[in-house]
């Protein structure tokens, strides 16, 4: 036989063969596939139905406008409904929920603020394109109308409009330099919503940008007198810092030892107590003796390197400020000129934070008291116990988060290091925090902050509660990161090496780009996470949309007894934002494993 | 490092310069190590010397002697004998008891719904599993806090006092007469065979009772019952015997090839001892019902027998179930679909059933991706139980973070005991969790 | 393979390593190497799988640590000194087996980062030379897509011009064909080939024996940690001494 075979002509590709199609076969497929399937079917048919039966009457005799529960069921019953929903209560209050009792007057900062938010986010969500531009535009569109349907006066829409129009233009022209407005939108945030003198946030601007720019002259300036000149500089910063590191220390241990010899450390324990009771308590008692004692001789140590740094160089010579110049001071000073003269790496954002710091001691509090007495610029002030609802839960869960980044992305590093201290460090301060509630951590802000900080510090809840807030959500950034990290080659870190970055080079150039943007979905989701949490702050007596603002609204003999309708409006405002974050999230996931890849 | 190859890298020999801090690997590690321990020092240092001087200034100490003082306040749930003239320190336990329960049965019920919902989603049926995603992302995307408040609210408003349960004489006439049209029904009833009653006080709910009890007795103040310890004897007893079927059944194929009928043999042992241990102490329901006179008119104001349930419980039982149950549904589903279609196509190849297929290969793996992140939910569950405080449910925080803390006003001692214990539960399940991830990791080059 | 003879070799001394040991824990993957590279010397490095030839090539530029003896690369010695890293770093170039290239950046910006973070060279000088290298391992076409989009082959040769563009004294491969469709080694082979020619000094862990006969004028046998046997190509494939060497020969030449 002959089986030898050569294809003089190729094959044209054919349509398939048509196949049974339409309504009854989607349903055989999908419903009734077998036995199974088909009761599990009639059972979700039975519970759709169930909800519906349910569910349908209730909306149908929907009330929009009435002034009270009570106004609300006369009205369902001249519907004929026994029972309706009462979305009055939504239309009376819808502000509170939204707004907690910002000036009704002002709604326009908190939303050109949220208008703004997109346009900041931007950079960091690389939408460097033309979309990101329509999204932006689309944001600030909508910031706009919301404005005029809050009842703006005409000369805050006027700037209200300008500021994002401008925003807007330059997300479209100019999509690189959008990061500028990223940089800047904190303190103008802070400005918008709380109000105040502008010359505050414009002077912590200038601050920043004058240390930036002394941290940026340094990486220009290649001549070598210009780095002695900053060397200079730094050793001069670093024998200040230094020296007030110890004299403080110095200060605290003193203190702290003296607490420690006098106070009763370890009573308590079982002393009333039956036999068992006492002899946990003893065995307690020792154990908090012995952390206590260890405590003692570590701080006894750091005591005495204090006290040996701390040799007074006055004593030598005579001359203004000679107190504070101490043996670990001249030693700090001799250490980072040497350094800074070899070599550039640190030494330019050292010096860009020690120009930020003596602007801000130096300059700073001049510079706003004077331009607020010669040109009083401001918006008018906000208290803090005025926010409440979603604007609350938005600028708590944003500002944590975006204060959280930057820690997160640190301990992840720490964790990830090969130094036994700041790998203990980290994975200490990761796990304690991920290993308590949220609310006590809540409560710590309210009940114990005042025990930790110096006598007499007293400040905002809300800050408190952020400060808080960032903390918790810096570990769980951190893990997500350390995920992130986890998932890149090790062959990135070689590479970077083998062509001679350094350390921080390294991580800016070649890993964290790289392991942000893995993390991005994690980091998405944990601030899903937040967002959601942000409603247990009500528990420390913020105006939280859920629990806060709902107490309030029920409280109110006109309303009092609803239930269903307020936490339906809540719970679906929650539901879109969340809901939005996660499909985005999952988008972008999508799209970065496809993306150059 | 040894003298031999410090000396033989050829650094030493240039002798220690001051700038080797910085620049030379040695010792750049120690350098930056001893300047984080030094700021680390201060800032732990700072924050103590503050609290010894704020607590100087408001003359507090630090002590904890408050947790043997008595409380005075009542606790409605409690698993261990208390009233209020116990002292703190076991109202902190009753607490931290409220607080494992709710974790305890919120893991199992979180845990059933999850897998069910995890399972259904992945299912060809369109409407069954649009309904599992509707109710994932439901819970997923709202905050649990309001599932719990909605849950406590509408169970506390909605339901029907205690006393619309009761028969009244007028019911009990109506349902002498012949006609049927005329009967009049108390306006609630009971539910699942009158073993569950829903009212506005709480959840009644049948109280498990025996006939005849085997005694019990006490060591050293931990009371022994006999009863539970013959049923958790038989529980455990037929599992291991059934195990040892399953590994004879295992030998047995091993070595002839051919798989012994195991089925009906498991069901046997592991439920027919316990069926005869129950049998054996005539256990029996008590159903949650009014007393009665002879005439079938109830009396009193409220239930007899069952057990009532607090509505904060149940809240937020319900609550942490449902909301974790999404998290685990999705966790479940994607361990499930993790596993890639290679592994299913390999196992088919071979010519395994699709149900040896998802027991020799699917699960083992599909466990191996679910288990930790699971456990992370578990740990998340038992966290979140301190939400409790939306509903008054007298937990851990509502007992040592909550009353005790307002009564004695030991802010400090307090919180610090509080955290410390939720710590310790969260490391203890994380050890279980690192242990089990140790156990079952693959071995990879 | 008359012309690889004829490529230029210099008396000056590359690198030398003397007595070098290394260990990962307690095993010693590198027992007591002694080698001296003369610049414009092109080395290849052969041997069985865990011998840790790459390994030693990878202590050239300190990616792994030794313990003890000593590595001197272009007159800088390697010690825990991070300041003769760099410089050893910025000297060195080196090629992955898995390329390595930066995922993120395109091939132009994965060419011109060192040059500019390191060297401190402006943009526009940089982007040239990059385009100039580029140009030389025949993709210039490319310079602006991302490594996913590119084939195996193209990316080893970016890596190559990658390592160019610092203008190192000296080039590591690591196995930089391993990873490679048989299509495309020839293409890698090719630009390694050229830039011996150019009298590049080069040190190459390799399995392609055709490629030692071609170009490297020494050939290294490693087995368990040392230096087995080093030669001239000619003498190393015709005539090897070592029974190790005989035998790895023929496993690898044998089919």
């Amino acid at each position: 036989m002959d089986n030898r075979f050569i294809r003089t002509d190729m094959l044209p590709p054919l349509p398939p063969p048509t196949r049974e199609s339409g309504a009854v076969k989607w349903l055989r497929e999908n419903l009734f596939s077998g036995p199974m399937n088909t009761v599990l079917t009639v059972l979700g048919v039975a519970a759709v139905a169930w909800a519906i039966w349910t569910v349908a009457p209730w909306l149908a005799h929907s009330v929009w406008s009435a002034k009270s529960l009570g106004e609300c069921r006369q009205m369902v019953a001249e519907m004929g409904g026994s029972d309706g929903a009462c979305w009055a209560v939504i239309r009376e209050r819808w502000h509170q929920f939204i707004f907690g009792f910002y000036p009704p007057d002002l709604y326009w900062r908190p939303i050109l603020a949220f208008g703004l938010l997109f346009g900041a986010l931007a950079p960091v969500l690389y939408w460097n394109d033309r979309k990101g531009a329509i999204l932006t535009g689309a944001a600030g569109a909508l910031a706009v109308l919301f404005m005029a349907a809050v009842g703006t006066g005409a000369l805050p829409m006027l700037f209200a409009t300008l500021v994002l129009a401008g925003v807007f233009a330059l997300s479209w022209l100019r999509p690189k330099q959008l990061l500028w407005v990223t940089l800047a939108y904190p303190f103008a945030v802070i400005w918008i919503l709380w109000g105040g003198q502008i010359w505050t946030p414009l002077s912590a601007i200038v601050a920043v940008a004058l240390g930036i720019a002394v941290g940026l002259l340094y990486g220009r300036l290649r001549t070598p007198a210009a780095n002695t000149v900053y060397a200079i500089f730094a050793a001069l910063g670093a024998a200040i810092v230094v020296g007030a590191v110890i004299h403080y220390g110095d200060a605290v241990t003193a203190d702290f030892l003296g607490k420690m010899s006098g106070a009763d450390f370890y009573p308590g324990f079982g002393q009333n107590g039956g036999v068992i009771a006492k002899s946990l308590g003893a065995v307690v008692s020792a154990v908090i003796w012995a952390i206590s004692m260890l405590v003692w001789a570590i701080v006894a140590v750091l005591r005495w390197v204090n006290y040996a740094l701390n040799l007074n160089l006055s004593q030598l010579f005579s001359f203004p400020y000679a107190s504070a110049l101490s043996l670990g001071a001249v030693l700090a000073a001799i250490g980072t000129f040497s350094a800074a003269r070899s070599r550039a790496a640190g030494i330019g954002i050292f010096g860009g934070l020690v120009a930020i710091g003596a602007y801000w001691v130096l300059a700073h509090p001049s510079v706003t008291a004077t331009l607020g007495r010669a040109l009083p610029v401001g918006l008018q002030p906000v208290t803090s116990d005025q926010f409440g609802g979603f604007l609350l839960a938005i600028v708590i869960g944003v500002t944590a988060i975006a204060c959280s980044l930057p820690m997160g992305i640190l301990l992840a590093l720490g964790r990830r290091s090969d130094m036994f201290l700041v790998k203990t460090l980290s994975v200490g301060f990761i796990e304690f925090i991920r290993g308590v509630p949220l609310i006590t951590l809540l409560f710590t802000a309210s009940l114990l902050l005042a025990y930790f900080l110096p006598p007499g510090t007293n400040f905002d809840l809300i800050l408190r509660v952020i400060i808080l807030a960032t903390l918790f959500s810096a570990a769980y950034i951190a893990e997500v990161i350390r995920g992130g990290l986890a998932a890149l080659p090790r062959g990135q870190y070689e590479a970077a090496d083998a062509l001679g970055l350094d350390y921080w080079q390294a991580q800016r150039l070649i890993i964290m780009p790289q392991a942000l943007k893995i993390s991005i979905p994690g980091i998405v989701s944990s601030f899903i996470g937040l967002f959601k949490d942000t409603t247990l702050v009500s528990f420390v007596g913020l105006l939280d949309p859920l629990r806060g603002v709902t107490a309030i609204v029920r409280a109110d003999i006109n309303w009092k007894g609803i239930y269903w309708e307020p936490y339906i409006f809540v719970g679906v405002i929650f539901f879109l934002i969340c809901f939005g974050m996660s499909r985005y999230s999952m988008y972008l996931e999508r799209k970065l494993k496809t993306d150059h890849r | 490092m040894t003298l031999a190859t410090g000396s033989s890298t050829g650094a030493a020999k240039e002798g220690f310069r001051l700038s080797m801090l910085v620049y030379d690997t040695r010792f750049r590690a120690i350098t930056i190590q001893v300047v984080v321990l030094i700021l680390f020092l201060l800032l732990v240092g700072w924050l103590v010397d503050n609290t010894i001087q704020n607590l100087a200034a408001k003359d507090k100490d630090i002590n904890f002697g408050f947790l043997w003082v008595r409380a005075g306040y009542d606790i409605e749930q409690r698993l261990i004998p208390y009233t209020n003239d116990s002292t703190h320190g076991r109202a902190v336990i009753v607490g931290l008891l409220n607080t494992l329960v709710v974790a305890f049965f919120g893991c199992i019920f979180a845990t059933i719904i999850g897998v069910l919902a995890g399972v259904l989603r992945l299912s060809k049926n369109w409407l069954v599993s649009g309904l599992m995603t509707i109710y994932v992302e439901g819970f997923r995307n709202v905050p649990l806090l309001l599932w719990i408040i909605v849950i406590f609210v509408v169970t506390s408003e909605t339901q029907p006092a205690p006393n619309e349960f009761k028969v009244t004489q007028a019911m009990v006439d109506s349902y002498a007469t012949e006609d049927p049209a005329d009967d009049i029904y108390p306006a609630a009833s009971k539910l699942l065979f009158g073993t569950i009653a829903l009212t506005n006080r709480g959840t009644y709910i049948a109280t498990p009772m025996v006939e005849r009890p085997l005694g019990g007795s006490e060591i050293g103040g931990v009371p022994i019952n006999y009863t539970v310890l013959a049923v958790l004897l038989a529980v455990i007893g037929s599992v291991l015997a059934n195990r040892a079927l399953l590994r004879r059944a295992k030998a047995v194929q091993e070595d002839t090839g051919r798989r012994p009928t195991t089925w009906w043999k498991s069901l046997l042992i592991l439920f027919g001892p316990i069926i005869v241990v129950l049998l054996a102490v005539g256990f029996h329901l008590q159903l949650p019902a009014f007393a009665t006179d002879e005439n079938g008119v109830s009396k009193g104001f409220n239930f007899q027998g069952g057990i009532l349930l607090q509505h904060s419980f149940t809240a937020l039982l319900v609550a942490l179930s449902l909301y974790t149950g999404a998290f685990i549904a999705e966790i479940v589903r994607a361990g499930i679909l993790a596993i890639s279609r290679g592994q299913t196509e390999a196992s088919f190849a071979l010519g395994l059933r699709p149900g040896r297929t998802m027991n020799l290969i699917i699960l083992p793996q599909a466990l191996r991706v679910i288990i930790p992140p699971l456990i992370s939910q578990y740990l998340n569950l038992t966290k979140n139980t301190s939400l409790g405080i939306a509903v008054s449910y007298l937990d851990l925080r509502g007992t040592l973070g909550g009353i005790t803390l307002n009564q004695t006003g030991r802010e400090l001692e307090c919180m610090l005991l509080m955290m410390l214990t939720y710590l310790i539960i969260s490391l203890l399940i994380s050890a279980l969790m690192n242990f089990y991830n140790s156990s079952v990791k693959l071995k990879e080059r | 393979m008359a012309e690889a003879q004829k490529m230029q070799v210099s008396d000056e001394i590359a690198i030398e390593i003397s007595s070098m040991n290394k260990w990962y824990g307690t095993f010693h993957v590198l027992r007591d190497i002694n080698m001296t590279v003369q610049r414009g010397e092109r080395i290849v490095i052969c041997g069985p799988s865990g011998s840790g030839k790459s390994t030693l090539i990878r202590c050239i530029n300190r990616l792994e640590e030794h313990q003890s003896g000593h590595i001197i690369v272009d007159g800088t010695e390697l010690t825990s000194d991070l300041k003769n890293i760099d410089k050893v770093r910025s000297e060195v170039g080196m090629v992955f087996q898995h390329f390595n290239l930066f995922p993120h950046l395109t091939i132009l910006e994965n060419c011109t980062l060192a040059p500019i973070w390191v060297r401190k060279i402006p943009k526009r000088e940089a982007e040239e030379t990059a385009m100039h290298f580029l140009q030389k391992v025949k993709i210039p076409e490319q310079a602006n897509k991302y490594p996913g989009q590119l084939s195996g082959g193209q990316q080893q040769r970016v890596a190559i011009a990658r390592s160019l563009c610092m203008k190192p004294r000296i080039m590591l491969f690591d196995e930089p064909t391993s990873a490679l469709d048989p299509e495309m080694i020839k293409e890698v082979l090719d630009t390694m080939i050229e830039l011996a020619e150019e009298g590049m000094t080069m040190l190459c862990v390799t399995h392609e024996m055709g490629f030692a006969q071609a170009v490297a004028n020494r050939v290294i046998f490693m087995d368990q940690g040392q230096i087995v046997e080093q030669n001239e190509p000619k003498e190393f494939f015709n005539n090897p001494q070592s029974d190790r060497t005989k035998l790895f020969l023929s496993q690898i030449l044998g089919h």
